[in-house]
This record gives structure tokens, C-alpha cells and sequence, in this order.
């Protein structure tokens, strides 16, 4: 499975914003095992930044804040979401799982379970299975 | 809670304040309302994961404030709340000394500007819904029937010439549909041979063909609940057409290697260029599949009929590219907008997109002028004469427009502020910044309250 990850090159934490984030890092994971990682610089435009993404074949995204529409067009190119991720990025690939929500330690303030009718995307596949 | 937090707790702006290593020691109570977090949980996290605005990962104003000690005033920028709601907001940034003058972190108030944002659209005139702007007459039919059209679940057509906004409108109408919260998905069939558009639109599965090593959802799974536009539909072979035919009908289809249909709840939107009716005639489009698309049909007038739309199109653009271009270009001379306005535009409004993009890489000043323009828009056309608008910038128009809707606002109220507020659809506190910032004296008296001069008048007349 491949999965993207946006990253703040500084802090090397999830992007707080997917629409501002720079950089991506791109991992080939097969039964939590990390066979390849390669770090891929974004473009400027949500929409390329997506597109690039579903270029490079990935299969999942884990990112930050999205805005509802980035959201929607992340479904239309097939990728599944898991958004409003927060914390160090190789805490927050580890701590998820195929088919599983993101873990509530690894989630924005406000995003948690009690929260389910907030932070709509998060967790929560735009794919349908 | 002392006096200056009872104040902090009562305004309308946004505050917060980090320790030096950008962590959340208070937050008040409207930016809980604006970000939808608690204070208990944001206070000590990261303020770039509780605030999440487009400034934080490359270009923080709280960590520009505590580096050179300077304060930023008024900076815009956008958030995205907890519920994915974009919110312009403006804001401003200071260092937090203790009372020794030692720096113990930094202060950010942000102001929402959603209702100035809309101000200034319902001002700029024309009609919106959603992302779907015009100020032209010609698209009046559109708006007419485009909110009772999404509100139904009936398969639409929309017809209308390369790049006129067909997708826009598609995406327009899903998202005042009853599925908003589902996808909305679009293909372009023209872009796909028969063999490909079949496994785009329904998918295979596991060995359906040499290749197939996993199971890959079609279009039709990815929209499920939602919507799926079938752009270009009349690029798709008569083959295809029968396939289409089928599930459109049974609302079912059979992913390829499958062994049973699967059931289909998808809204259907189609857009083409072509006249399909002609290609009905003409035997190249089949008769049964036209009518089970063509049931609500919208044709998206071309650029050259809503030309009132130009100017606004262009500012659009011209912001757009600056932040993808990281340009400062502030709007564009009169003299060109003239020649955009004169120009026919076979390409419609991504014709106009791709003009502005190159204008925008060879405009070295502020504005772009003719000489920015490609070759066949000034090529044999006279330049208009440019004694308008002193600085010709777009901005300049909106706050004339902006003027003029508060001056009848305030005429048709007989001066009432409240009330021409009201009329206008935005808060009284945002109308009086908005004459405050247009520098508009009121001549008018305020309609709830008479003059010395008007009340002894009326006095008199009693007596």
C-alpha cells in the first residue's frame, strides 16, 4: 500500500494545513512494514498537489487540516483521506492502521471521538468500500 | 479571573497566546467559536494544529513577531476550522513581555472576515451560489432553475462550448444537492478509449486481465451516494452508449471479471459541447440514451455573451496566480481590460485563464498592460482610449460598486443604517466599518431619529 504523508520540512511534524503544505513523504507500507520512503516537494495548487499524488500511484493520505472542497476533489481521484492528523509523522504512520480511524493521540485539538460530527474527513474513509 | 482576561473573554476577535516554543497557554472564547475547539484542549498543543492557517508552515507571523520584536498588524490570511470551513480572517501579532520586559512568548488576534467577504461580493453586484459567480444577464436562467435543480435527484444535461464553466456548474449543482456530503466525481470520456473508459467507469477485479493484481473501484463506486459527471459524453462510442444505457436504466453494472451486478446509487450529471439532438439525427448518438440524459438540460452561455463578466473574472485569476506565481500583480490598466473586453474569446473563460497566467509572467509593473497581452488580442484592434480610472485596478470598481449599494441602501431606508444594513444582508457592525473604510459622510439623517429643525417643524405644525 502506498501511502502519503504531508510533513513540515522544519519540524518534520504533520502539516498543520494540507492546502500550505510544501513537501510529502511517500512510503510503500506492506503489513506494517516500510519497504520503500522517498520525500516528494509539493505543488503550490491543492488540486496539483492532489493530482501529483494519484500520479505517484498513492493509495492513502494522511494529512492535516483540509478544507471540505480539497477533501471532496482528494475523493475524486480515488485516494482514501484521513485528515486532521497532528504530531511527529513516523508516530503518526506507525499509529495507523488499514481500514482504522487515526489514533486520538494523533489527531488536531477539538478532532477526537467525541467530536464525530466535527472534523468530518478525519479518520474516516471518502472512499467507498 | 482578573480584569484584563474579563476583557479578552468579552471581544469579538479571535486571541490567543504561546509560550516561546509556539505552544497554546490561552485562548479566548471567540477563537474557541471560530476554530470549534475548547480551550481545554488546545491550551499547551502546537499553535500551528489549533490554528491552522496558511501562514503557519512557511511563513508564521507569530514566529516573524518574536524573531525581529516587531509587531504585524492586519495580515490576511484563511483557517480552516474543525468542521473544514474555510474563514478569511485578518491578523495581528505581538510580543508578550512579563512585567520585568522579558519575552515569554508572543499574542495573535484575528479578526473573521467572512461577512466583509461577503459584503463585498453581494456589492460587487451579480448573482452566486457557491463558487458560481455572474453579473451577466445571460446566465440569469441559470441561476433561476440552478437551486431547484439540485435539489432533485434528476439527471441533468449541460450543454455549452469548450471551457465555459460546465464543470463548475456540475460541482455547483452537487453542492446544493441533498448528497453534497457525498463525492462528487467527474471523467472526461472523450479522454479514454472504449476499453478504458468501461474500467474507469465500473472497475475490475482481482484477475479480471493480465495486470490486475488488486481489485480497482470504477467511477461509479468512488460516487456512490453522490454524484458523476460524464463530461464529454458524446465522445463515447455506440458500444459504450449501450452499456451506459443499461445502468442508467437498471441502476446496476457489472465491474469487469465480476460474477454479479452491483447495485448503483449515483446521481447522473452529463455535459457535452456537442449538439446532441444533431448527432441523434445524424445517427451518431442513440435516441433512447439522449432522452434518459436530456431530462433537465442547461446550456452554459459562451464568454462573448457575458462579457459583464470579464472584469471579475479577471481580478479572480490575477489573485489566484499571484499566490501560485508568488507574483504582487495588484489588477490590470483599463486599457488592456478594454481589449479583453473586445476580444471573442473562442476559448471561453480557460482561454481567458491561460491569457492572464502568461500576462502575469511578462507584467514587470503592477498592472498589466496591453503590451503584457498576447499577440492576438492587441493585433489590429485600435487601443481604446484610457482616461478612466486613475489606477485602473479592479479594486477600484468593487469600491465604487460598493459605494453606490450603500448610497441606495441608505436612499431606499430613508437613512436608517440598521435597516440598509438589513437590506444589504450583512451585520450593522460590519456596515458601519464598511462607511468608515469608504469614507461615506452620512448626509442623510438616521431614519430613527429626527433633527432640532424637524421637530420643532413638527411641533409647530401640531400647534
Amino acid at each position: 500500500m502506498r501511502i502519503a504523508i504531508t510533513v513540515h520540512r522544519e519540524s518534520r511534524r504533520v502539516s498543520p494545513l494540507f492546502e500550505a503544505s510544501e513537501m510529502a513523504v511517500i512510503v510503500d507500507r506492506c503489513r506494517g512494514v516500510i519497504s520503500s520512503q522517498n520525500e516528494v516537494a509539493l505543488p503550490v495548487l491543492p488540486e496539483d498537489k492532489i493530482k501529483l499524488l494519484s500520479s505517484l500511484g498513492v493509495q492513502v493520505l494522511l494529512c492535516g487540516a483540509i478544507a471540505n472542497e480539497t477533501a471532496s476533489l482528494v475523493a475524486q481521484h480515488g485516494l482514501r483521506l484521513h485528515s486532521f492528523a497532528a504530531g511527529e509523522w513516523g508516530e503518526v504512520l506507525a499509529g495507523w492502521r488499514p481500514g482504522r480511524h487515526l489514533q486520538e493521540c494523533h489527531l488536531m485539538p477539538g478532532c477526537g471521538r467525541r467530536r464525530q460530527q466535527r472534523c468530518q474527513n478525519k479518520g474516516r474513509s471518502w472512499r467507498q468500500k | 479571573m482578573n480584569a484584563e482576561y474579563s476583557i479578552l473573554e468579552s471581544i469579538s476577535d479571535g486571541v490567543f497566546t504561546v509560550d516561546k516554543d509556539f505552544r497554546i497557554t490561552y485562548l479566548n472564547r471567540s477563537a474557541e467559536e471560530m476554530i470549534l475547539v475548547d480551550r481545554e484542549e488546545a491550551i499547551g498543543r502546537f499553535c500551528c494544529e489549533v490554528f491552522r492557517s496558511n501562514l503557519c508552515e512557511g511563513a508564521c507571523a507569530l514566529r516573524r513577531t518574536l524573531e525581529q520584536g516587531k509587531p504585524i498588524i492586519d495580515l490576511s490570511c484563511f483557517i480552516i476550522n474543525n468542521e473544514g470551513r474555510r474563514l478569511p480572517i485578518s491578523i495581528s501579532t505581538a510580543v508578550l513581555r512579563d512585567r520585568d520586559g522579558n519575552v515569554i512568548g508572543g499574542a495573535e488576534t484575528f479578526r473573521n472576515l467572512s461577512d466583509i467577504e461577503e459584503l463585498r461580493q453581494e456589492i460587487t453586484g451579480g448573482q452566486r451560489l457557491g463558487d458560481f459567480v455572474s453579473h451577466s444577464p445571460s446566465m440569469q436562467k441559470i441561476f433561476s432553475k440552478l437551486k431547484a435543480v439540485a435539489e432533485t435527484n434528476t439527471t441533468v444535461l449541460i450543454t455549452g462550448e469548450t471551457g465555459t464553466g460546465k464543470e463548475l456548474l456540475a460541482r455547483t449543482i452537487h453542492a446544493h444537492s441533498p448528497r453534497q456530503d457525498k463525492p462528487f466525481v467527474a471523467i472526461n470520456c472523450g479522454a479514454f478509449p472504449d476499453t478504458l473508459l468501461e474500467s474507469e467507469l465500473f472497475g475490475y477485479k482481482k484477475g479480471a486481465f493480465t495486470g490486475a493484481d488488486r481489485d480497482k473501484p470504477g467511477r461509479f463506486a468512488l460516487a456512490e451516494g453522490g454524484a458523476l459527471m460524464l463530461d464529454e459524453i458524446g465522445e463515447i462510442s455506440s458500444a459504450m452508449q449501450v452499456r451506459l444505457l443499461r445502468v442508467l436504466q437498471e441502476r446496476s453494472y457489472e465491474p469487469l471479471g465480476a460474477v454479479k451486478a452491483v447495485k448503483t446509487n449515483v446521481r447522473i450529471i452529463a455535459a457535452t459541447h456537442r449538439n446532441l439532438r444533431e448527432m441523434v439525427r445524424d445517427g451518431e448518438f442513440r435516441e433512447d440514451l439522449f432522452y434518459r440524459i436530456n431530462v433537465i438540460q442547461m446550456e452554459m452561455p459562451p464568454l462573448r455573451e457575458r462579457r459583464e463578466d470579464i472584469p471579475f473574472l479577471v481580478d479572480s485569476f490575477i489573485r489566484r496566480f499571484n499566490l501560485s506565481m508568488e507574483r504582487n500583480v495588484s489588477g490590470i490598466s483599463q486599457t488592456a481590460l478594454r481589449l479583453l473586453s473586445a476580444y471573442s474569446w473562442p476559448g471561453n473563460i480557460r482561454q481567458l485563464e491561460n491569457v492572464i497566467e502568461r500576462s502575469m509572467v511578462f507584467c514587470k509593473g503592477a498592472l498589466i498592460e496591453p503590451a503584457d497581452l498576447p499577440a492576438e488580442l492587441t493585433e489590429g484592434m485600435p487601443l481604446p482610449d484610457d482616461n478612466v480610472s486613475p489606477s485602473g485596478a479592479i479594486s477600484d470598481a468593487v469600491q465604487q460598486s460598493e459605494r453606490q449599494a450603500i448610497h441606495a441602501a441608505l436612499e431606499k431606508t430613508g437613512g436608517n443604517r440598521r435597516q440598509a444594513a438589513q437590506l444589504l444582508g450583512i451585520h450593522p457592525t460590519t456596515f458601519y466599518r464598511k462607511l468608515k473604510s469608504l469614507g461615506i459622510a452620512l448626509e442623510l439623517p438616521d431614519g430613527r431619529r429626527k433633527t432640532r429643525a424637524e421637530k420643532t417643524a413638527r411641533k409647530a405644525k401640531l400647534q
